[in-house]
């Protein structure tokens, strides 16, 4: 079967006044029809980064230096503004992490939803607002016709979120990306979310690319997982196997560090050290310094990508076969 | 409800406290109003004799409630210098400041709100760095001075307008279009350089948002994103500037008024001071008072109606 997505190879660097930095590097994965996958990683990865390049919208002081995107086979690297409107909000649609500043105050959030319809559909303003009614109970927002005239700041965060998620669904995506859906909702709401997401999955025909930096957040909607660090893929697997059998000693760490019915009353597990910024990083591995099995290697360069079964993948030193020598 | 029963009582509040202080900051002025009406050389019994006609000779506490109760029954006293009622004099002067106000308003608005947009649009772009230092002469040159070149321009270089004469709207209503639009276009200029840098900032800020990503990643186009997601976000604190220029134009500019020899507010204010002429002048800014009041009153009521947040609230 042919993805539906390809990133090949990517390198996105931002032109800051100190000079020209690679924020992603090397970022290669593919995402299947009907297939959800997740990018996990601490904050300042580079997992929104990864979905604004796909998404087309990377900042101003951001580019592709290198590499491929392509969405149903077609390349997305120099699409037309226009094409890019064809495709956003259509068949490729994204929701983010705030639910309280992504939607705009001034408008009514069935006008809010009903715009993308309006944009991608010919439906009539009746057959909008009866869809738009309909995609409103799907995602679990109750008495859709009082919302409909409701504005933004009357809705609680995890309302809000719903009303993204059902802008996002609306036009039936082949591609859905959320980037930290869950992130700024509190627990109950969170995992309120996290059903209605499975439930997404199992009714519609889309992929999903979900974004967290919670690997527990991740195991509870994803099929396929990529681990990132400092703007590198270093370990991608299935799910289960890359729970059970984490070969990266930052996937390890991740995973100490979700919180578990078992582990309760002990202090949680956090990883020492954090990510080095954009402009410290250097050769070698970025994880080399807090990494507690440390080669002299992982200093001067950045591992090959070692594979197991079941395209189960892992970029360090510790698997180099003997006689790899580098 | 309650929100205008509040607004109501606070405008009352305001009013009782700026005439109070009009009233005795005007007791508080050298030079004897009786004295100056009859000249210098006029004796002590000539003045004494003019003060009781005025009522001058009372305790200011009594003349404030005269005139205060005088105000209730739509009596502003007597002009001492016009001999005629308050009233009357103002009639007279406020169809004139009043016109040129609405008039520089509107040319604010029309002028001002597109340029604004069309200098977002192009930001960064090299007609937006000219625009800007457009903007900026609009704001630091003084009105008085687009006054002289405009009447410069248009009567001795082009000769369209031969005369300045003041022309009322009941006369002749082009030629009082002709004698209102040089004045309200001279006090426009730097109002429309301000309401384009306001714009265009609160433009630029407004798209800085995250619900602007979230309107390209419905697939809107950057126009349809400025227009139907932007716009009405930056407009909302562009009203408390038009608010605050409304309110200044409405109480008439003195030298606008000079440079154009009309018979507006602002000419008839220093002359009243100069004067003494009290029960004009304390009418007057009784007046500019009022006008302040019902401009911000009207600026809240556009915020509600633009912003549910604090339609909500009310
Ligand atoms: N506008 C910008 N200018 C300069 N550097 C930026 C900018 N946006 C992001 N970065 C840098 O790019 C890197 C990746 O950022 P990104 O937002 O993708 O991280 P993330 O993994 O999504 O983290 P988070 O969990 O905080 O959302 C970070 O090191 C960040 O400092
Ligand atoms: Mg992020």
């Amino acid at each position: 079967m042919a993805p539906l997505l390809s990133v090949q190879a990517l390198d996105v660097a931002f032109q800051l006044p100190e000079g020209e930095f690679l924020a992603l590097e090397n970022i290669s994965f593919h995402i299947y029809p009907n297939e959800v996958v997740g990018i996990v990683g601490e904050s300042g990865c580079g997992k929104s980064l990864t979905s604004q390049a796909i998404m087309g919208i990377l900042p101003g002081v951001a580019s592709i230096k290198h590499g491929n995107i392509s969405f149903q086979g077609c390349s997305l690297n120099d699409l037309s503004s226009r094409e890019w409107q064809e495709l956003r909000g259509n068949e490729l649609t994204m929701i983010f992490q705030e639910p309280m500043t992504s939607l705009n105050p001034v408008l009514t959030i069935g006008r809010q939803i009903a715009e993308v319809l309006k944009k991608h559909t010919s439906l009539s303003k009746i057959e909008r607002k009866q869809q738009v009614i309909k995609t409103m109970n799907e995602v679990g927002l109750p008495r859709a016709e009082a919302l409909w005239k409701a504005y933004p700041h009357q809705l609680s965060g995890g309302m809000r979120q719903r009303v993204s998620i059902a802008m996002a669904l609306i036009s039936r995506p082949k591609l859905m990306i959320a980037d930290e859906p869950t992130t700024a909702l509190d627990v109950t709401i969170q995992s309120q979310i996290l059903d209605l997401f499975q439930t997404i999955k199992q009714n519609h025909s889309t992929s999903l690319l979900f974004i967290s930096h919670d690997l527990g957040v991740i195991q509870a909607v994803c099929d396929q997982v990529i681990v990132m660090y400092a703007g590198r893929i270093v370990e991608q697997g299935k799910v289960e196997k890359l729970i059970s059998e984490p070969k990266h000693p930052y996937t390890q760490s991740l995973i100490q560090s979700i919180p578990d019915a078992t582990k309760r009353g002990q202090r949680l597990y956090t990883i020492p050290g954090t990510v080095p910024h954009l402009q410290e990083r250097q050769v070698g591995c970025p994880f080399s310094n807090r990494c507690t099995y440390k080669l002299k290697q992982c200093e001067t360069s950045f591992p090959d990508t070692y594979e197991f079964d079941d395209g189960h993948t892992v970029a360090c030193h510790l698997f180099a076969k003997e006689g790899d020598g580098n | 409800m309650r929100y205008y029963l509040y607004k109501f009582s606070m405008f009352g509040i305001t009013l009782v406290m700026v005439s109070l202080i009009i009233f005795f900051v005007f007791q508080l002025l050298p030079g004897n109003p009786a004295q100056i009406i009859l000249g210098l050389d006029a004796d002590e019994q000539q003045v004494r004799h003019l003060e009781q006609e005025l009522g001058l000779d009372k305790p200011a506490i009594e003349r404030y409630i005269d005139w205060i109760a005088g105000v209730f029954q739509g009596d502003l006293g007597e002009s001492l210098r016009y001999q005629l009622p308050v009233s009357e004099v103002l009639a007279d002067r406020i169809p004139v400041t009043t016109s040129i106000a609405i008039l520089a308003t509107v040319l604010t608005v029309v002028i001002g709100i597109p340029l604004g947009i069309l200098i977002a649009r192009t930001d960064g772009k090299i007609i937006s760095v000219f625009l800007s230092m457009i903007t900026q002469l609009g704001i630091s040159i003084p009105s008085f001075w687009f006054g002289f070149m405009l009447i410069l321009l248009f009567s001795v270089t082009l000769n369209w307008v031969t005369s300045f004469e003041y022309v009322s709207w009941s006369d002749d209503f082009f030629g009082a279009l002709r004698s209102h639009f040089l004045p309200s276009l001279s006090i426009a200029i730097s109002n429309i350089a301000i309401v384009i840098r306001y714009l265009r900032n609160t433009i630029l800020d407004q798209r800085k948002m995250d619900y602007v990503r979230t309107a390209t990643c419905k697939g809107l186009s950057e126009r349809a994103v400025l227009y139907g997601h932007v716009l009405k976000n930056a407009l909302i604190p562009v009203i408390t500037i038009m608010g605050l220029i409304t309110a200044d134009t409405l109480g008439g500019s003195i030298i606008i008024e000079n440079v154009f020899a009309l018979p507006g507010l602002g000419s008839l204010l220093i002359q009243s001071i100069t004067s003494r002429d009290f029960p004009l002048v304390q009418s007057m800014v009784l007046y500019i008072a009022v006008i302040v009041l019902v401009i911000n009153f009207t600026v809240d009521l556009l915020y509600k109606l633009i912003d549910p947040r604090i339609r909500q609230k009310g």
